[in-house]
């Protein structure tokens, strides 16, 4: 076994992962291996380095858990903080679907020119645009 | 040893189904045996991925909410232990890429250990903690919850794979190169 091959397994040896045959092979090649040896210590140490993070003592979340629970289920926004939150994307997507139907229908002239200008163009005259957000760069841009 | 450990696992395993067999049918009892095993670990898991104890707290709040609802349409092809951190996960994991974006680092780091050591031991300890957290958040999200679960939670890769949605193979190519970033942000203290 080669040097690069018994560094690719080293992970799975250090996590007991690897087959007994295979982890025969690598024990064999660091048998003989100063330099596979001392990288193995060496994962062996960074892994155990992690142990110095103290433990963690976890909240009571029972009683707040049933209390959500007794609440009408809805789309939830874990985190509201940073971004928005789901509500605010599925409204934001409500309103948008909205916007492209009425588009559809008043907007003609700049509906023209997205159906004239082939997908390929619109995507790329939109590519800096987030999507759900085209039909708003389009009516901005129809009326420069 | 190692067959007791295996045993074990395999009773809680059996146990959990039970359990979410009963929440399934509405039995809030069975639901609250589930919360009071596993907030521990998710909390740790979560706490570990954002390093925002409110907000890991607000996560694993959610999900547990996920979980109960969720539970009539649950399988037993993973453990109920792996469904469940798959629940935390998916919730954690955009939160931990946003954070990982602006390079946010923690506002207070986790709970100090239980025992009492010297100051200066005790300064040494912290000061290793602070390094050893910062190098973990210096690490992609799913590289570091692979870390997490195998390091903290005794995940097997396969496990790992079911909570991530990834192969074993991915498990074993996202501890890899962890371990070789870890390697080098933590080389002064190995």
């Amino acid at each position: 076994m080669r040097c690069a091959t018994a560094r690719r397994m080293m992970s799975r040896f250090l996590d007991d992962e690897l087959r007994p045959g295979s982890r025969a092979a690598v024990d064999g090649h660091l048998a003989g291996c100063p330099s596979c040896q001392a990288a193995l210590a060496d994962q062996r140490r960074i892994w155990a380095l992690l142990s110095s993070l103290p433990p963690v003592e976890p909240p009571d979340v029972l009683r707040a858990v049933e209390r959500r629970l007794a609440e009408p289920a809805g789309e939830p926004a874990p985190l509201a903080r940073p971004g928005l939150g789901l509500a605010a994307w599925a409204v934001a997507a409500a309103t948008l679907v909205g916007l492209l139907i009425w588009t559809g229908i008043w907007a003609g002239e700049a509906h023209h020119r997205a159906s004239v200008a082939g997908q390929g163009e619109l995507a790329e005259a939109f590519s800096d645009v987030p999507p759900g957000f085209e039909v708003l760069a389009l009516l901005e841009r129809s009326e420069k | 040893m190692a067959r007791e450990w295996l045993t074990d696992r395999a009773a809680a395993a059996d146990e959990d189904h039970e359990a979410i067999r009963r929440v399934a049918r509405g039995e809030r009892a069975a639901f609250r045996v589930l919360v009071e095993r596993y907030r521990a670990p998710l909390y740790s898991f979560v706490l570990r991925m954002i390093r925002r104890p409110a907000d890991a707290e607000e996560l694993v709040q959610e999900t547990f909410v996920r979980a109960f609802r969720a539970a009539p349409r649950y399988r037993p092809e993973a453990s109920v232990s792996t469904w469940l951190f798959h629940i935390a996960s998916r919730l954690t994991m955009n939160e931990a890429a946003r954070a990982h974006r602006r390079r946010e680092r923690a506002v207070e780091p986790p709970d100090l250990p239980t025992s009492a050591p010297g100051p200066e031991e005790s300064l040494a300890q912290k000061e290793l903690a602070d390094a050893v957290g910062a190098a973990l958040a210096e690490l992609p999200p799913k590289q570091r919850a692979a870390v997490v679960l195998s390091r903290f939670e005794g995940m097997s890769y396969r496990e790992i794979g079911q909570v991530l949605d990834v192969s074993e193979g991915a498990v074993d190519g996202l501890l890899q190169r962890a371990r070789r970033t870890l390697s080098t942000l933590l080389r002064a203290f190995a």
